[in-house]
């Protein structure tokens, strides 16, 4: 099973340091969880190990150093899937998730391009919308298809910022069921999430940051727990407070 | 037969009918066996000179376009259509004021355009290397392309005082391809050539940053290398297209925008049927700018706005009535 290791991952801003030394160990099959308060440095821990930001510290995947890669070889290891795209070009579905192969250098007509993209929008249920505009799509079919341009670089770890943000409940748990199943097929990923209650549902581990520090990194169930939010969030965690729900289970 | 391929046969028919047009049609007798030749040449080498500066600045538009994920943008954002054009009044200039020089008359001009793209390109790349921000980049261009308007003006109001040199630097200011002929077009193709297939090469990559440059990176684009190669071609194509045409108002802008919605986004689909599509807009306004009846021939930059505009404005009402996003 592949494995993400971030090690001493410190970032500064304007002089000013916004990640301090954040470390930890994501293994093939698990979902670990970026937890924390607005500004606490989530996305920026992201950026940093994608290598879209400037940062210190080693991001290893199956330990091989990614700063030793070229920015292709580097997206065939680790891919990253956006809250929200920039993209505003009416691009269709097909053309935005073949983006994906470019790490391949393939050119994206070739016929193992052509597989991984059809395997690609198969795994996030995307056939029937492969033709129509990216633009014309809801928030969570948008995501899906970033998920699935994310997967068309056959890159073992995934990163996620905050996939959920914008979606409606049945929507978000759509998309748990997804990364899930991404796991269960041997894939790492690490998902930035606002809420506790997904976090504590669907991660296996979790990080806790507050103000670029990490302050707990474990299984879910103890890092979102009474102490480290009290300490983190200033708040009363409330067990069995929220209401909660499930996808219909499927004849 | 695909989509595209249908879309390249059509542009490939309406360009052929224009220049074959452009040949027939005209001042002097083709009947005239003696003058059959020469007439044929001129305008020979007046298409091929329409077809390269048209399919230079609608493919340096679509690349611009791709780079600034605007579709608002034409090839002048970057500064080096007013440094070319000025460097071709600097020329004439040159030629008027220090009489001989070593390089041919006809090609004159040509050279100083080159020059002048490329001194505007240096200045903007030298501040590429400074800085990673695309804003930067788009307000050098600006101030470039303003401070070198201001002076192509300068030389404009300077040149009046000899009554040949100020028509011949209005004359290149406003676009035409009066004094164009084979040196010129042997000139300038394979510098139109080479860019226009390292424009093409670069198209994929320029899909991805439709995306933005931060999930570009993130899927293996080295953001600044592309960046710096569209600024340079779409330059070289630029410099060619003023070396042989001098300054053409909205060929760069209209002709991507009119293309993608039969091409796609796509830029490896897009660029060939700009490319084509812009050849046949600037080789058609040639022979309006010839044979519209007037005192003189039409400045093609004339004609080119006056055609370009509204066709753009269609377009854009067109574009905001089906609320249909473009890039």
């Amino acid at each position: 099973m592949p494995d993400l290791r971030v090690e001493g991952m410190s970032v500064e801003r304007g002089g000013r340091r916004v990640l301090h030394d954040v470390g930890f160990v994501v293994d093939g099959g698990e979902i670990l969880g970026v937890l924390g308060p607005n500004g606490a440095g989530k996305s920026t821990l992201l950026d940093a190990v994608v290598g879209t930001l400037g940062a210190s510290g080693a991001v290893l995947v199956d330990d091989v150093d990614l700063r030793t890669l070229s920015p292709r070889e580097r997206a065939r290891r680790i891919a990253y899937v956006p809250q929200r795209s920039e993209l505003r070009a009416a691009l269709r579905v097909e053309e935005v998730v073949a983006h994906g192969r470019y790490a391949h250098g393939t050119g994206g007509s070739s016929k193992a391009d052509q597989e991984a993209v059809a395997q690609a929008l198969a795994e996030t249920e995307l056939e029937t919308l492969r033709a129509r505009s990216f633009v014309a799509l809801s928030v969570g079919e948008q995501q899906r298809v970033l998920v699935a341009r994310a997967l068309c670089t056959e890159a073992p770890v995934m990163l996620l910022d905050e996939p959920t943000a914008a979606l409606d409940v049945r929507q978000a748990l759509t998309t748990f069921a997804l990364l899930r199943r991404l796991a269960d097929a041997g894939r790492a990923l690490v998902v930035v999430l606002h809420s506790l209650d997904h976090a504590r549902r669907f991660t296996d581990r979790a990080l806790l940051l507050r103000e670029g520090h990490p302050v707990r990194l474990g299984p879910s169930g103890e890092v979102v727990a009474p102490g480290p939010v009290r300490e983190v969030y200033g708040v009363e965690l409330v067990e069995g407070g929220a209401l909660g729900f499930d996808l219909p289970e499927t004849p | 037969m695909t989509r595209a391929a249908g879309l390249y046969l059509a542009l490939a028919v309406l360009l052929a009918g224009v220049c074959v047009a452009s040949l027939l049609v005209g001042r002097g007798d083709l009947g005239d066996a003696d003058l059959r030749s020469t007439l044929l040449e001129l305008r020979g080498a007046r298409v091929a000179a329409a077809f390269l500066a048209g399919a230079s600045l609608s493919v340096g538009g679509a690349l611009v376009q791709g780079l600034f994920r605007n579709p608002l943008a034409s090839p002048s954002i970057l500064g080096t259509t007013a440094g070319a054009s000025l460097g071709g009044e600097l020329a004439l200039l040159g030629a008027e004021v220090f009489g001989g020089v070593a390089i041919a008359p006809e090609l004159l001009v040509p050279f100083g355009c080159l020059i002048g793209a490329f001194g505007s390109l240096a200045i903007l790349l030298l501040l590429l290397r400074r800085t990673e921000d695309l804003l930067v980049l788009l307000l050098t261009g600006f101030i470039l392309n303003s401070l070198f308007l201001a002076i192509g003006s300068l030389l404009v109001s300077i040149a009046q005082e000899r009554w040949e040199l100020g028509r011949a630097v209005i004359s290149f200011a406003l676009g035409s391809l009066g004094g164009v002929g084979t040196p010129q077009v042997l000139f300038a193709l394979p510098l139109v050539a080479v860019a226009l297939v390292a424009g093409w090469l670069w198209g994929r990559p320029l899909d991805l940053m439709l995306s933005g440059e931060r999930e570009a990176q993130s899927l293996g684009v080295e953001v600044l290398v592309v960046r710096w190669w569209t600024v340079v071609w779409t330059s070289v194509l630029v410099a060619a297209a003023v070396s042989l045409s001098g300054s053409l108002a909205f060929v760069g802008l209209v002709v991507p925008h009119a293309m993608r919605p039969f091409a796609g986004i796509a830029h490896r689909k897009l660029i060939p049927a700009v490319a084509l599509c812009g050849g046949a807009f600037v080789v058609g306004c040639d022979l309006l700018a010839r044979t519209i009846p007037s005192r003189g021939e039409i400045p093609l930059g004339v004609v080119t706005a006056l055609v370009g505009a509204p066709i753009f404005l269609w377009l854009l009402v067109r574009d905001r009535s089906l609320g249909g996003a473009r890039a």
